[in-house]
Parts: structure tokens; C-alpha cells; sequence
């Protein structure tokens, strides 16, 4: 039996260095994973494994991060750039932070643009009603490609 | 598609929007609530007169660790033991409670409910209102990223001009926004920045903090306006604010006033929580909304005299304008540089100073919309009202565009 279809099925993969959509047997792709399809409402769904390199349709460089970002190292003098990559032949976009680029001068960045998936791990730390669980994770990066 | 029966605002007011470290948002809704009964023409006893409150409120929890705030705004009021209900539609709360208050009327379970709304927000560092506004983001998928809310808006900017040609270092259209706004909220003495741009320049000219020939030179050096995201920089962003809000909604007009301003038609919309599920310039739940909006109303965007439109941040403003249909696809850019949407242009947009200017109290600035545009209706805008206007509109978004609400008022 398959895994069932949602949001922590989704994470886990990305943990497993994998990016996966829920594909509808209309053939709409859910990403991430839902039980319903948003376009049919089917819930007749498999999982399938996407491209980890597209190019780059939107971005942005920012000054002023969150906290979690600030606490990085990211301010005004070394904003944080993220943006948005289109799977390769898919109509499925995907946000990351963009690595390899310059963020300082962010109107060098390049909208069409090629990049590629880099993992970044990192360790969640939750607290919970037993404890404090620690799990080893990844986040999604894009790299561009030279 | 319609309201049952008919429903007009009789009176509405807004507290000052602005920096308030000695008030909580019960006093700034406190203010507002004031004012707005001041501005019945023939009175109001709240305690006999009002029915319900509709309360919006963004993220209370986080600004002031405050949650079930409707019976705490009654107290406020003086209007227990009515009921409340509170709503939240991220930066669209205050125009959700609007919207639930005219239905509430609408549908006659009640004559006349008050819709207001609060947020307090300069309790926290920047960094933790950055934060709390992420909440409204997609938690998972788009914080991770490293995305705020500036930079959701910032990469529907960058989309924007690459698709409608316009090159990476063309900062026009975004500039003449925020320089509109800013004129408009120099005459608003409610505004949070009752100051034009070059006043912002000469400000910082005679705090040595450099020297500018004129307001572009001033908003093109990064060493001032530096990119909060770019390409939005800080004076292409609204204002953290405390402010409040208050409205009166009735069936019965004329008990309170001879001149009521009808609510012609109220629309909702909603799209997907994530820009990257809709990466391009618009908001379909905008688009939505205004489609339900002008059907309510029998009206076409041409009909619309003076709007209020959703300007958290300049990109907003122009998407917000393509999406409402009062321009085309790409065409706000040159239109807002043009000067058609400035007080004496065809279309005057964010008369208030919008939430660029004025403030952006999230659960307070649907409702200060409302009372913008109410105002505008009865002439009562002095300084910054537009000649003979009849009918306008208020157009309000939630998240990066997840929750939209668009009204159409109209003079009685």
C-alpha cells in the first residue's frame, strides 16, 4: 500500500532527497501531496517523483529577514535570496533559497535562469508533550547551474 | 446573487493610525468606536441600538497574546451582552467583519451590528512583526525558503515586470505609487505618514543623512531606501501601525441619518495560500471577488469613481488594479506613471494615503477603507475629497493574496 497522500508524506521525502507529487488519474500533479485532487477531486492518486532542476521564473533579495534567517547571519548588509524554479517539463513550481548567485546585487539575478536542487540539512528541534524530539531534515536550495 | 433586502452604513470612524505605546487595541478600538457613533447624524445609544459586533482582528495571539477578542471588544463598547463573533482573513479581517455584519443585516437576523477591528502592533521588534506576519504565509512550504511576506510581493514584482517587458532597474511605477500615496497621506490627519515623499527626503537631508536633488534621486540610493526585499525597498512598503476601526451597519437608515451610504454589493475570493501554486501577477481571489462584486451590483469597473485598493506594498497596489478590471493586464504600470490614479486623476486610488501612508493595522485596515471611501460618498473627506463622487469600492487581501474582499458603496 502506498504512503498515504499529505503534507508530512511530502517532508519526509524531501528528507529522502526526493521531491514527490500526488498524480491524479486526470493527470493533475498535487504538489505538495493532498487526498483530493484539486482539479478533478478525485482521491484514485500515485506518487511520482519530479525533476530537481527547472529555471527560474520570480525572485527576490531580502534585507530584512525573519528571525530564523536573521539568526544566520542575514541582514541588509547580507540579504537572504529566494525564489522560484519551474520543474523541468512540468507546470510545478518550487520555492528555495538561491545559492550561487549574487544576493548583494540582486538585479544580476536573472529571471529563466537554469538551476538545481541543493539539500540543505539541518536538525528540528520540537518540543512536545513527551520531550524534546530531534530530527535530521533538509531543506530545498537552489543552485544555479554555471 | 444579491443581499435580501437593503443595507446601509450610517456611521463609521477611525481611531489615529499610528505608533501608540500607551494604548492596547481595546483603546484603539475604543477611539474608533467613539468616533464612529460621533459621526451618526442623528445619534445612536449603543447599548439599545446595536445588535452584534463583528470584529476583525489579524493575529492577536502573537502581537498581544490576546485570543477571543470579540467579547473583550463588547466590553470595550459598552455593548454586552450582544453577541460577537471575531473574524481572520489575515490583513483582509477587517473587511471579513464587514462583510459577515452586512450579511448579518442582509438577512434579517438583525437591524443594526457594529463591524470593526484592531491590531496593536509596535509591541514587537521588527523582526518578530516580520514573524507574526508570516504566520499568514504558508508555514511549511514558504518560510523554509526563507520568503517573508515583503519577499512573496517583492517576487510577484519580479514576475511582474518580466512579463510585461518592463526592464530589471525600472523602478517607476513602483516609485510613482508610493509618491501618490504619500500625497494622499499628507492630508489625512488620521495618516500614520501625513508626509509626502520629498518631505520624507527633506527630513532626512537636514538629519545630514545625505543630500538629493530630487525625490527619484532620493528613492534610486539604497543607502536610504535600501531593498527590504527587493525590488521593494522600504518606501514601497506599508506601515507596521496600531490602529482601530468601527463601522455602523443598518437596514433602517433613516433612524440614524437623511444620508446613508448603500452597500450595492459585497464579493469574497479565495486562491491558494502559496505564490508558487500561482506564479503570476494576479490574485484570483481578487479576481473573484470583484466578479461577484460587480455582478451584486450591476456595475462595471468604469462605473467606479474612487477606490481603496489593498497597497501593502506598491506591486499590490498595481495588481490590485489590473485584477479590479479598471486597467488591462500590464497597463497600471504606465497608467500610475501617467498620474491617473492621483486625486485629480481619472480613477483617484487610495485617496486615505492607503496603507502605504496611512497605516496598515491588519485587522483594523479593511474597516479603515470602508470609512475612507464612506467619507468620500458624504464630501466629508476635506482636504483630499473628490469632486461629485457617488460610487466606490474597497478592495482588501489576506496573506500573499489568499483571502480577498471587494464592497461597492454607493450614496443613497
Amino acid at each position: 500500500m502506498s504512503k498515504p497522500f499529505g503534507i508530512k508524506q511530502h517532508l519526509d521525502f524531501i528528507d529522502e532527497k526526493k521531491i514527490m507529487g500526488a498524480k491524479c488519474k486526470c493527470g493533475h500533479i498535487d504538489v505538495p501531496a493532498q487526498p483530493i485532487c484539486q482539479k478533478c477531486h478525485s482521491t484514485d492518486r500515485e506518487w511520482v517523483e519530479l525533476p530537481q532542476k527547472g529555471e527560474l521564473i520570480g525572485y527576490t533579495s531580502i534585507g530584512v529577514p525573519a528571525t530564523a534567517f536573521v539568526n544566520k547571519g542575514y541582514n541588509l548588509k547580507n540579504p537572504v535570496a529566494a525564489g522560484l524554479v519551474k520543474l523541468e517539463g512540468t507546470d510545478i513550481v518550487f520555492p528555495g533559497r538561491l545559492v550561487g548567485v549574487d544576493a548583494k546585487n540582486p538585479e544580476s539575478i536573472k529571471i529563466g535562469e537554469k538551476y538545481e536542487v541543493e539539500w540543505e540539512p539541518y536538525e528540528e528541534v520540537k518540543m512536545t508533550r513527551k520531550g524534546e524530539v530531534r530530527k535530521n531534515r533538509h531543506n530545498i536550495c537552489w543552485k544555479k547551474v554555471e | 446573487m444579491g443581499l435580501l433586502r437593503d443595507v446601509y452604513i450610517v456611521g463609521g470612524g477611525i481611531s489615529h493610525f499610528g505608533v501608540h505605546p500607551e494604548k492596547s487595541s481595546r483603546e484603539l478600538f475604543s477611539d474608533a468606536f467613539l468616533a464612529c457613533c460621533e459621526s451618526v447624524d442623528k445619534g445612536i445609544d449603543p447599548k439599545k441600538d446595536i445588535e452584534a459586533l463583528f470584529f476583525g482582528a489579524g493575529m492577536p495571539e502573537v502581537f498581544e497574546k490576546q485570543g477571543h477578542i470579540g467579547p473583550m471588544m463588547a466590553d470595550v463598547a459598552g455593548i454586552t451582552p450582544v453577541p460577537t463573533v471575531r473574524t481572520e482573513g489575515a490583513c483582509a479581517s477587517g473587511s471579513l467583519a464587514f462583510r459577515m455584519g452586512v450579511f448579518c443585516v442582509a438577512s434579517g437576523a438583525s437591524e443594526t451590528v457594529c463591524a470593526g477591528g484592531a491590531e496593536k502592533m509596535h509591541d514587537l521588534t521588527t523582526a518578530e512583526v516580520t514573524d507574526a506576519l508570516a504566520y499568514a504565509l504558508d508555514n511549511l512550504l514558504e518560510k523554509s525558503a526563507g520568503l517573508t511576506f515583503p519577499g512573496i510581493y517583492a517576487t510577484m514584482a519580479t514576475i511582474y515586470r518580466h512579463k510585461y517587458g518592463i526592464a530589471d532597474n525600472d523602478y517607476r511605477g513602483f516609485q510613482e505609487t508610493a509618491i501618490k500615496n504619500h500625497a494622499n497621506g499628507a492630508l489625512n490627519d488620521h495618516a500614520q505618514m501625513p508626509i509626502t515623499v520629498e518631505g520624507v527626503m527633506k527630513r532626512a537631508i537636514e538629519k545630514g543623512r545625505g543630500n538629493w536633488n530630487d525625490v527619484y534621486e532620493y528613492l534610486n540610493d539604497t543607502s536610504v531606501n535600501f531593498p527590504v526585499a527587493h525590488p521593494m525597498r522600504l518606501m514601497d512598503c506599508s506601515l507596521v501601525t496600531d490602529g482601530g476601526g468601527a463601522c455602523i451597519i443598518t437596514s433602517n437608515p433613516s433612524k440614524f441619518t437623511d444620508s446613508p451610504i448603500r452597500v450595492l454589493a459585497s464579493g469574497g475570493g479565495s486562491t491558494h495560500m502559496c505564490l508558487h501554486q500561482r506564479p503570476e501577477p494576479t490574485l484570483g481571489s481578487a479576481v473573484e471577488a470583484a466578479r461577484q462584486a460587480f455582478k451584486m451590483a450591476k456595475k462595471t469597473p468604469k462605473d467606479i469613481q474612487v477606490a481603496e485598493v489593498h497597497d501593502c506594498f506598491t506591486i499590490a497596489e498595481l495588481v490590485a488594479l489590473e485584477d479590479l478590471g479598471f486597467y488591462e493586464r500590464g497597463k497600471a504600470w504606465q497608467a500610475t506613471i501617467d498620474g491617473e490614479t492621483r486625486l485629480d486623476g481619472s480613477i483617484p486610488i487610495n485617496t486615505s494615503g492607503g496603507l502605504k501612508a496611512k497605516g496598515h493595522p491588519i485587522g483594523a485596515s479593511g474597516i479603515g477603507q470602508i470609512v475612507e471611501i464612506y467619507e468620500q460618498l458624504l464630501g466629508k473627506s476635506e482636504s483630499r475629497q473628490v469632486q461629485g463622487v457617488e460610487i466606490g469600492l474597497t478592495h482588501n487581501v489576506g496573506g500573499s493574496g489568499g483571502t480577498a474582499v471587494v464592497h461597492i458603496l454607493e450614496r443613497a
